[in-house]
């Protein structure tokens, strides 16, 4: 009986001292129970504790998983190979600027379709490669960076949407990366290359920004097929700034109402073609730069085209500019007359920007002509087009309208025309 | 009444003067970082430690984002007349005369372009820096001798376990 009695209280102490910790382990706790290359599946909740992930393992969360980080260093620490995160949303609004709410270093790890809310800098790269961040969006308090690479290789960011941060990507000592497809606005820089060579920039869309994308010490990197627009809140914006970089390619962007389309400064043989600028207030600017090859370019409604400073053997040929004068004596499309971009102004301004007031004055254009830029420091195109290259779609597109509209009211006319002669 | 008016007219012209001498004080401007970019690099200078300027006695301002910008800024343009220079101090953020700084370059301490040198208003707190990170202290005469090489020109390789891409 005693003995029941004992054994009924052991239970008894067994039932209230149960661990309840298994059921609400640590985060840490479930990461490290998981095995090499399972999944583990979280929970919503508020977590004070960073993680670490070592080993190659799927993390996911269900529908709405929202990730409350209230630490102050960076919450999810990767390392190893093949860690995989996808489906959560992490808000670390606590974060200081210089910390990171996820921080990769590694190869092959896979980051989708997460939401990341940091007061801090998303996603840093800290010697990662082969790393793919994909389907991710970042909202940040234009303090830390949406995504941060430091000596990271061969790695892939694809269809993000980025707004209100410092850079969209900040990318130092860092080669071979892809940005394809992503969405960048209400930031600083929407890309930021710093001494990063052989990345590709694809197909993004960079608008709103201070600089839509800023290609500083890098060699040889691909712009290709980005739309930089509205690129223009500030004095110093651009859509594109290359500097002090060689053997960049920048082709088939468009680049649209920014305060200068595309900037190149310090920046030798690089490649600019195929191209649309069109309403920005300087289309492209040259400063210091030698070597580069303009070609085959449309320069619609921009304010000043093109203009160059202390550069030398730039060589534009066959772009469109829809300000000059053309003439075509022999029908090749090529307009007869050389097109000259005067430095004039922008020189003028250099100085003292508040001169910008005089832009277009009587008095200036008097001044221009009586001060006469010498003719190496003139930008000339010695084949510009007759007609811009690319045809816009949309006035393709308005095109149709127009003929119906034209072809009712011309068989309008007709039939009035017609029934008047009969009545005669 | 006559006294007071002659009083303000003094005080007046006292002020006038105080003024005319200001180039003595010449004061640092503070750094707006949604405008502000660096004279040499046209990079946006950010409110922080590595930010520097330099005001002209004509009273224009130039601000860099790093030391390295400026001492570049100033080897092109030997011509302007500079009437101070400032630097921030490492931990303090606060703007130090240029002359009277001390400086930590090491390979491993981050700048905005690569510089590697920070600056310190006493040269107990460099020297203590220099001795954490590694990196050696400059007095202000030895920085005019620094050789400024960029990080990426110090054999920066490209490190690639598994280059099968």
């Amino acid at each position: 009986m005693k003995r029941l009695r004992i054994f009924l209280v052991f239970v008894a102490l067994l039932i209230i001292y149960e661990p309840s910790s298994f059921a609400e382990s640590t985060l840490q706790q479930q990461i490290d129970q998981t095995p090499i290359g399972g999944t583990l599946i979280v929970k919503s909740g508020t977590y004070e504790d960073p993680v670490s992930i070592n080993k190659p393992m799927t993390i996911k969360g269900t529908e709405n998983t929202v990730l409350s980080y209230t630490g102050e260093g960076s919450f999810i620490n990767i390392s190893g190979e093949g860690v995989q995160i996808s489906n959560i949303e992490i808000e670390a609004t606590r974060l200081p600027i210089e910390e990171s709410a996820i921080v990769l270093a590694g190869n092959y790890h896979k980051l989708n379709n997460l939401t990341i809310k940091s007061a801090g800098t998303g996603i840093k790269l800290d010697k990662a490669n082969h790393v793919s961040v994909l389907e991710s969006s970042f909202t940040g308090t234009s303090e830390g960076h949406a995504i941060n690479l430091w000596e990271s290789n061969y790695n892939t960011f694809g269809k993000n949407s980025i707004r209100n941060v410092q850079d969209g990507f900040y990318v130092e000592y860092s080669h071979h990366n892809t940005f394809k497809n992503n969405k960048i606005w209400d930031a600083h820089y929407g890309v930021h290359l710093m001494y990063s060579n052989s990345c590709l920039i694809e197909e993004n869309e960079s608008f709103n920004n201070f600089t839509g994308a800023m290609i500083m010490g890098a060699e040889d990197a691909m712009v290709r097929k980005n739309t930089f627009t509205e690129n223009n809140e500030n004095v110093n914006s651009q859509g594109l700034l290359l500097y002090d970089s060689r053997n960049v390619t920048v082709e088939t962007n468009e680049i649209h109402n920014n305060r200068i389309g595309i900037f190149i400064e310090k920046a030798n043989v690089n490649t600019v073609k195929d191209n649309r600028l069109q309403s920005n207030f300087v289309g492209i600017q040259f400063k210091e730069s030698e070597n580069n090859r303009i070609y085959q370019n449309d320069f619609l409604g921009n304010v000043n085209d093109a203009q160059a400073i202390e550069s030398e053997g730039n060589q534009l040929d066959g772009n469109y500019w829809d300000a000059s004068a053309k003439i075509d004596s022999d029908g090749d499309g090529i307009s007869n007359l050389i097109y000259r971009a005067d430095p004039y102004f922008l020189a003028l301004t250099e100085e003292v920007p508040e001169y910008q007031l005089f832009f277009q004055a009587p008095g200036m254009t008097i001044l221009q002509k009586m001060l006469k830029s010498t003719d190496e420091e003139l930008l000339t195109d010695s084949g510009p087009l007759m007609d811009p290259i690319q045809s816009n779609n949309q006035n393709n597109q308005a095109d149709l309208p127009v003929w119906i509209v034209s072809g009712l009211l011309y068989i309008g006319s007709l039939f009035l025309f017609i029934k008047g002669r009969k009545q005669r | 009444m006559k006294q007071s008016l002659w009083k303000i007219a003094l005080i007046g012209i006292a002020v006038m003067l105080m003024s005319a001498c200001g180039n003595e004080s010449t004061e640092p401007v503070e750094i707006d970082s949604k405008t502000d970019t660096c004279a040499n690099c046209n990079m946006s200078v950010a409110d922080n430690q590595h930010a520097t300027e330099i005001i002209l006695t004509d009273g224009k301002t130039f601000v860099f984002d790093d030391i390295g910008c400026m001492f570049n800024w100033t080897d092109e343009n030997e011509n302007k007349e500079i009437e101070k220079t400032f630097v921030r101090d490492y931990h303090s953020k606060e703007w130090i005369e240029f002359e009277k700084s001390y400086f930590v370059y090491g390979e491993e301490i981050k700048t905005p372009m690569s510089y590697n040198v920070i600056s310190f208003e006493d040269q107990s707190s460099a020297e203590e820096f220099a001795e954490e990170s590694g990196g050696s202290l400059l007095s202000y005469e030895d920085l005019q001798k620094h050789d400024w090489k960029q990080h990426k020109e110090m054999n920066h390789k490209e490190t690639d376990s598994h280059s099968h891409s």
